[in-house]
């Protein structure tokens, strides 16, 4: 099999450096530790470089969008204007004595009065979508993972939702309240260890260049 | 010096490389894996797209490089690097969001890369890999319009992903397509497991590789894990037992 140097340098930086930085965190070494902080530094920094490529790749998809009419275009103009006028208002705020930093008076005003109120939005619609889902849910092929999922859920919302005065509930506010602190925490519990090793096992593999998400 | 930490890593790694050794001998048995109805529709998915003559919508969620969440994007990279395989020999070859700018240059290398390796480096195109949106919400909302928006054959969603991924899914039913979704996050699987065609449970985001690719390598992480997992079940009841009967403090 033949072996580029190229590639064989670049598995070489990234294994070293990844066992630099887990070593730094379970050995405590002043030198390992010095070396996992500026390593993890270093990746910030590269961090916030990707962030400005993300959006000027944001600005590229939608002009070529819309200068090729594609359906759609008229919410690529919207993004456009709007990735403009927000930049063009951060950098000329210093300067019409509006504040300076990301906190400046036009940001916070575009943050609160357009992002914050359209996330809101958008958060709302989910539980509409969800509704939907849910009744989607009901119309496939039963199961008996289907089966549990739908009860829990009817049990979750009814235990949950205000009864007036005098209404009994049948013990079902007592149920809701052992489904969420017993088989849901199990449940997690679970899951989240079959993720963490997962997450542990992914790591392993870029460390002992079996996966190599860089080069060839 | 946090020496139980360092021991359980080094028996996980060691696992790994044992079972890479044992699986590349002559004569080892081929892995056999427990049935995952998301993993084992996705050569149909796959199949349907590239006969439809119909892009592949591949999104690598919301996570970012360098934090948490960056083991689920680089399992959405395994997946990527996979189906891409397939379709970019089709006309119409995948096209891949994320909301990392680090994702997003990592899906472009791979993609670059897949091209290389079939030779078709005149058909790469770099917007093929996307940054959709900044935020988990606007990316939600930019996905949603390009599912409907674009010729889709499928959705296939596997990285990082909060309730937004309820917007995906409901886009892709209304654009009468396939999606296939899974998160790190349980909350994220509890709403795509009502959602989704095909829900991703758990740890099996990170089965792709096994699945799909039959990579030695993950066949060697997959069986790794389930020891692991062994050892920490049995750990956990015997700490339970012990405890009980008054032995630990």
């Amino acid at each position: 099999m033949k072996i580029r140097f190229g590639n064989a340098l670049l598995t070489a930086i990234a294994a070293g450096v990844g066992f630099v930085t887990l070593l730094g965190y379970f050995v405590n070494a002043p030198i390992l530790r010095v070396m996992r902080q500026q390593l993890v530094a270093w990746a910030s920094l590269l961090a916030a470089v990707a962030v400005i490529i993300g959006a000027l790749n944001l600005l590229q998809v939608h002009l070529k969008k819309m200068t090729r009419g594609a359906p759609g275009w008229f919410y690529s103009l919207f993004l456009i204007l709007s990735l403009v006028g927000t930049l063009g208002v951060g950098i000329a705020a210093p300067f019409v004595g509006w504040g300076s930093g990301p906190t400046n008076t036009a940001n916070a005003w575009v943050f609160h009065n357009i992002q914050s109120a359209l996330g809101a939005a958008i958060a709302g619609l989910l539980f509409f979508f969800l509704v939907f889902a849910g009744y989607r849910l009901l119309r496939r092929r039963a199961s008996l993972t289907l089966v549990v999922f739908v009860v829990a859920a009817i049990i979750s919302l009814i235990g949950a939702a205000p009864l007036p005065a005098g209404v009994p509930d049948f013990g079902l506010r007592d149920l809701r309240l052992w489904l969420a602190q017993v088989p849901a925490v199990a449940g997690g519990r679970g899951l989240l260890l079959g993720v963490a090793l997962g997450v542990i096992a992914t790591g392993l593999r870029i460390l002992l260049a079996v996966d190599r998400p860089y080069g060839e | 010096m946090n020496l139980t930490g360092l021991g359980f890593v080094l028996l996980f790694a060691g696992l790994i490389l044992a079972f890479i050794v044992l699986g590349r001998r002559r004569g080892a048995r081929p892995a056999a894996f427990r049935p995952l109805e998301a993993l084992q529709s996705l050569p149909t998915t796959v199949g349907e797209a590239v006969e439809t003559g119909r892009r592949l919508h591949i999104s690598l969620g919301t996570g970012t490089i360098g934090q948490t969440d960056t083991a689920a994007a680089l399992a959405g990279l395994t997946v990527l690097d996979q189906i891409s395989e397939v379709t970019v020999v089709s006309d119409k070859p995948p096209v891949v969001t994320a909301s990392d700018g680090a994702v997003m240059l990592l899906a472009q290398d791979t993609l670059q890369h897949v091209y290389s390796r079939q030779n078709a480096q005149e058909r790469y195109d770099p917007t093929s890999a996307r940054v959709a949106g900044l935020s988990p919400l606007s990316f939600g909302a930019a996905v949603t319009t390009m599912i409907t928006d674009d010729s889709l054959a499928g959705t296939v969603l596997v990285g990082s992903v909060g309730s937004e991924a309820v917007l995906l899914a409901e886009a892709g039913h209304r654009a009468n397509i396939t999606t296939l979704a899974g998160s790190l996050d349980p909350a994220a699987q509890a709403l795509l497991f009502a959602a989704a065609d095909y829900p991703l449970i758990g740890e099996d985001l990170f089965a792709g590789g096994a699945y799909i690719g039959r990579h030695p390598g993950h066949i060697a992480s997959l069986r790794a894990q389930d020891i692991m997992r062994l050892l920490i079940g049995l750990a956990i009841l015997g700490g339970a037992l012990l405890k009980t009967l008054g032995i630990l403090p």
